[in-house]
């Protein structure tokens, strides 16, 4: 069927983007060692793949408007809620993967292999982080599509999620007032879960937290997509050829 | 008695706030019997390409209703894109980094074809519309004209009972756009109905068993194709074209004949163009009275077409 093709963007989001920023960490502040390779490994491997898969999925609608398939996308005998959660899914598979073996690859060659205590949960966690991933994709390429700024709010929310899930800075460091917004950055709970199977002790209400939002991002993306597909065929938006 | 493919009730269709209201289209109705083809004809902003979208369900009607073989648009949206697909055409609409091939077989999957049954008609219609050989390259790379017969096999491909064609040949050279013509009147032998939004007055004239037109977004003219050829009001028109002065003629001029253009006078040339209402000896014999004296050096005859009746219906507001 389709081929996944090694797009430039694909590499650099897989490949370069979590290999700099593991050099990045490992120079700035030495070698880790137990839970803080593990989170730090963590942590990059979720960057990256929010950065290449979400804000990717988060482009769909935008881009089947852009080339005008937007459509025959819509009007499908097929749920086109259906298949756009498919291609995201397929935008969220591919890179996740290809970020796992380098942060994996990159870990090794740093002399910081991870060991993960509970491979079971751990691998629980990455398929949770992925379907998570695939749900916020979904929600956010409905709500992109109702502006013409969808490509710019992307760019400009990138960093601030990465900063509430706690990814760049642990989450203490920030006043008091914004800290619960983390709560709803499904990151968060994603690396939470993942460095706790790493070392043996699966957090499970992390995991409990990372399911109820990932169940929240679909109820949402599922309700804006059909206000979307309401709207578009009163208003005669949808762009045709 | 067997429902009609496509019926229209009273549908209108404006966009817009109250204050700033646009009308496209104004209570129009409409039905088609199943195995015709139908031409959709109007001058541009008539309202053609928005009832082609009321019907493809893209758009919902503000009043009125349409129906597909008894299904409406709105209320029963999902099973008329079963039973009709839509050719919109032109350069965009397709995934350009995909090959021709997945392009067909991805169309294919959202209108509901099977992966067996897609394995089948795949290599068909691609060989069908004359694609079969570039079927794996990349569409960025296709011609103008591949990428409207790529549209059209992605329109055949979930077999549909109702064809919503929208400017078909478009792209299209002669050949192509011949054997086009000849795949839709197969489509309509099989049963299948019609829809053909065209400027191209050619393919209405080749296809075409009815002509619907639309103007300002009202029906004005909804009657077969031979009838509507008929709204001319003539047969056929003659040019003559002649040296010196042109003929003088009298001030009314015989029945059946009426003066369409001229004489007018260019470097000693004259020219002027006559409407036949019917052919009868008579007409070659008051032709013979009117050019009496004059030097005729060409003479042309033009039948009457549906580009003539078009233009004497919308008033030559094309």
């Amino acid at each position: 069927m389709m081929v996944v093709r090694a797009h430039p963007l694909f590499l650099l989001g897989g490949v370069l983007q979590p290999s700099v920023l593991l050099l990045v960490v490992f120079f700035a502040r030495g070698q880790p060692t137990g839970e803080q390779a593990a989170r730090v490994a963590t942590a990059v491997l979720l960057m990256a793949y929010w950065g290449s898969t979400v804000w990717q999925g988060a482009a769909i609608l935008r881009r089947e408007r852009l080339i005008g398939t937007l459509a025959h996308f819509m009007r499908g005998v097929r749920s086109p809620m259906l298949v756009l959660t498919g291609k995201a899914l397929g935008a969220s598979i591919a890179p996740a993967l290809l970020t796992s073996v380098t942060v994996a690859v990159m870990m090794v060659l740093l002399r910081s292999p991870i060991s993960v205590a509970s491979p079971g949960w751990f691998v629980v966690g990455l398929v949770a982080a992925v379907l998570s991933g695939t749900a916020l994709g979904t929600l956010l390429c409905s709500l992109f599509l109702l502006t013409r700024f969808g490509g710019q709010l992307s760019s400009a929310l990138l960093y601030p999620v990465f900063l509430l899930a706690g990814l760049l800075i642990p989450v203490e460091f920030f006043p008091a007032g914004i800290r619960w917004l983390g709560w709803f950055v499904s990151l968060r709970w994603a690396q939470q879960f993942l460095v706790s199977a790493s070392q043996g002790t699966p957090d499970f209400s992390a995991l409990a937290l990372l399911g109820l939002l990932m169940v929240v991002y679909a109820v949402a993306a599922v309700t804006s997509f059909r206000r979307i597909d309401h709207l578009a065929r009163v208003r005669g938006t949808l762009e045709l050829g | 008695m067997t429902r009609p493919a496509i019926e229209v009730e009273l549908l209108s269709r404006w966009f817009g706030k109250k204050s700033k209201r646009i009308t496209a289209l104004h209570d129009v109705s409409l039905a088609v019997e199943q195995g015709t083809i139908v031409a959709l004809l109007g001058p541009n902003g008539a309202g053609k390409t928005t009832l082609t979208k009321i019907l493809a369900t893209l758009l919902y009607p503000s009043s009125g209703s349409a129906r597909l073989f008894g299904h409406d648009v709105v209320r029963e949206a999902r099973t008329c894109r079963r039973l009709a697909s839509v050719v919109f055409g032109g350069e965009r609409g397709l995934y350009p980094q995909l090959t021709g091939r997945d392009n067909l077989r991805f169309f294919g999957m959202l209108a509901g074809v099977k992966a067996g049954e897609a394995k089948r008609l795949v290599p068909e219609l691609l060989e069908q519309v004359g694609l079969a050989e570039v079927a794996g390259r990349r569409v960025e790379t296709y011609s103008k004209g591949m990428k409207q017969r790529l549209h059209i096999a992605i329109g055949f491909i979930p077999r549909p009972r109702i064809l919503l064609l929208d400017e078909p040949t478009v792209g299209l050279d002669p050949s192509e756009a011949e054997r086009l013509r000849q795949a839709v009147k197969a489509a309509r032998d099989d049963g299948v109905t019609v829809l053909l939004t065209s400027h191209y007055l050619l393919d209405v004239e080749r296809l075409a068993d009815r002509v619907l037109l639309l103007d300002r977004g009202a029906l004005i003219e909804d009657r077969p194709l031979s009838d509507f050829v008929l709204r001319a009001g003539y047969t056929a028109e003659v040019r003559v074209r002649g040296l010196g002065p042109p003929p003088l003629l009298p001030v009314e001029l015989p029945e059946g004949i009426d003066l369409a253009h001229g004489p007018d006078e260019v470097n000693k040339e004259w020219a002027l163009t006559l409407r036949v209402a019917r052919w009868s000896s008579d007409v070659f014999a008051h032709m013979s009275t009117i050019l009496a004296g004059a030097e005729v050096i060409d003479v042309d005859v033009q039948q009457v077409g549906l580009e003539h009746a078009f233009a004497q219906v919308t008033r030559g507001d094309i």
